[in-house]
């Protein structure tokens, strides 16, 4: 998503922006020096980098009258002063200049002009030039700059919405490389004492006390392990990057290939798998490791849930969505359940009395892929009876196809 | 009856001790070591029937470089693998999984995936593909994967059938 902003647009941060944008301005007005600032919103200030030579200089001033920019975005009023030391209280009664920067830069500021950045209706920023000799700068400036200045403020809204992107790239990155070294920590000892459980079990013979512990033991770590890697999909999910391939796919075919990894499980416990496919490619575009995901999260779920009858798969499609199925007779999932059944870690209260394991986490899982996808998702179900799940995902448009 | 002997490649003691009860309980001669050094001196010395090789030891792709140096050993290179790994293993049904592995190089979308490691489900052909430090990439050719936690019977099934084909 980042890099795809950044082919489109290049190398957009603030400072880029602040410096290009500030070169055309004083070129424009033949200025000796133009400074651009953009506001943050946050702190009400205005912020700016000053490039003298090779070295950038940051400048923060506050949004209020005891500065010519701060007044300037507080009034949202373009203006010029000629004499930035003499008096020009014909603006505005408490304006004031605010001579610090010419004391550090050992600079005599003669006149100033400035003109407010504004981008649907907020003050992005302001445009602000200054000279200390040669042609003054007129009334009649103001328009021309009036004129550039609300694509700088488009300029600063893009540039501020790319800094707040490569932050939030940069902390995800962070995130998901924690949540990886976190879960690989966690996963390690336990799958160590899982296989030192079993082999135990595997050379001992006999005492069927300590054996039948053991297995309480070897299952109470499968279900750790389950949960940790568990969390570890789910991390990757919530990343939002993709799993997988994003492309067109006949959903059919996919279908098919996922459904056939659970027959063996289910007619283990005597279940009936049926698979409907229609007899005609059902096209979507989609990130084939996020419909895997949903698809075997739901089979799975279906033929952990049933102890005994069938679990059915159905594929089809209307003129706007390709719908999948998956249809059990199951446990079903009690009515008060349903309301949180797709939140984070929660259990349906029958399926926690149950002896089976389960995390919670993989239905939470499949809505949120269901929603990035721009599916709906359907829940038909009667405790005892069995569920029905009913996943709709929109299919590709005739514009899409010719792509 | 000819012993067959089994070299077991891993820097956790437990792990080792593990296998080498499980593998000795089913008639086999076992050998262990504690990393690449030691491992390829003592398959030099003892040309084991198999090699079981752990990945992460004191380096991070210890077991791959370890079974690189076996593969490009006059003495040891017909020697099979088997890698010891929770790294999950793609399936293909593509003839040559190298050339599988060199397709998911050049997707984008795995661009950032350090390890493929690759199975053909009929032929049982296998291979890692792995970046080094300094972003190569490594093809080596193994025998077969054994998943982490390992378990003993599927253990013995892989090494049975491995060494009894």
């Amino acid at each position: 998503m980042f890099e795809l902003y950044e082919q489109m647009f290049g190398e957009v941060g603030t400072v880029n922006v602040l410096q290009k944008t500030s070169e055309v301005v004083s070129e424009i007005l033949n200025a000796e020096r133009a400074t651009i600032y953009i506001t943050i919103k946050e702190t009400q200030e205005l912020k700016s980098v000053a490039f003298i030579g090779n070295v950038s200089q940051s400048i923060i001033i506050p949004i209020n009258n005891e500065s010519l920019a701060g007044y300037c975005a507080q009034a949202k009023r373009s203006f010029v002063v000629p004499d930035a030391y003499g008096d020009f209280k014909y603006l505005d009664p408490g304006i004031r200049f605010d001579k610090s920067w010419d004391e550090v830069n050992e600079f005599r500021t003669r006149d100033v002009i400035c003109v407010p950045a504004i981008f649907k209706g907020e003050v992005m920023g302001v445009v602000q030039a200054i000279n200390s000799k040669g042609d003054p700068f007129h009334e009649s400036d103001i328009i021309p700059l009036e004129n550039i200045s609300p694509f700088i403020a488009y300029a600063l809204y893009h540039a501020r919405l790319y800094d707040e992107l490569a932050t939030l790239k940069g902390l995800e990155k962070e995130k998901a490389e924690f949540m990886r070294v976190l879960v690989h920590e966690l996963r390690s000892p336990v799958a160590t004492s899982r296989m030192l459980v079993s082999t135990v079990l595997f050379t001992l013979k006999g005492d069927s006390q300590i054996t039948s512990a053991l297995n309480k033991v070897e299952n109470r770590l499968d279900q750790l392990l389950l949960l940790v890697e568990d969390i570890l999909h789910m991390s990757r999910i919530k990343s939002g990057n993709p799993l997988g391939d994003i492309s067109i796919y006949d959903l059919a075919v996919e279908t098919s290939t996922t459904f056939e990894k659970y027959i063996e499980e289910a007619e283990a416990k005597g279940l009936t798998m049926k698979l409907e496919l229609p007899d005609y490619p059902v096209r979507i575009r989609i990130d084939i490791h996020g419909y895997r995901l949903i698809l075997s999260n739901l089979i799975s779920n279906g033929v952990k849930y049933t102890s005994s009858g069938s679990v059915n798969v159905s594929l089809g499609q209307n003129n706007k969505w390709a719908i999948l199925k998956i249809r059990d007779t199951g446990m079903g999932i009690p009515k008060n359940d349903i309301p949180n059944l797709f939140t984070e870690f929660f259990r349906a209260t029958n399926a926690r009395n149950s002896k089976i394991i389960g995390t919670g986490i993989g239905l939470a899982g499949v809505k949120e892929l269901v929603t990035r996808f721009g599916g709906l998702l359907e829940l038909n179900t009667e405790e005892n009876k069995g569920s029905e799940f009913i996943v709709r995902l929109p299919l590709i448009s005739k514009q899409d196809d010719l792509k | 009856m000819n012993v067959k002997k089994i070299l077991v490649v891993d820097d956790d003691v437990d792990i080792l001790n593990a296998m080498s009860t499980i593998l000795k309980s089913e008639g086999y001669y076992v050998i262990t070591a504690n990393n690449k050094e030691e491992g390829l001196k003592l398959a030099q010395d003892t040309i084991p029937h198999l090699a079981i090789l752990d990945v992460m030891m004191t380096t991070r792709y210890e077991g791959f470089e370890l079974a690189e140096d076996l593969i490009n050993d006059p003495v040891c290179k017909n020697i099979p693998i088997l890698m010891h790994t929770s790294i999950e293993v793609l399936i293909t049904n593509q003839e040559s999984v190298r050339d599988m592995a060199r397709e998911y190089r050049q997707d984008p979308k795995y661009r950032e995936l350090q390890v493929i490691l690759l199975k053909n489900i009929d032929s049982g052909n296998a291979g890692i593909d792995y970046r080094t430090e300094d972003g190569k990439s490594v093809w080596v050719p193994v025998c077969g994967f054994l998943k982490k936690p390992m378990d003993p019977k599927k253990l013995i099934e892989e090494v049975n059938s491995l060494l009894n084909k």
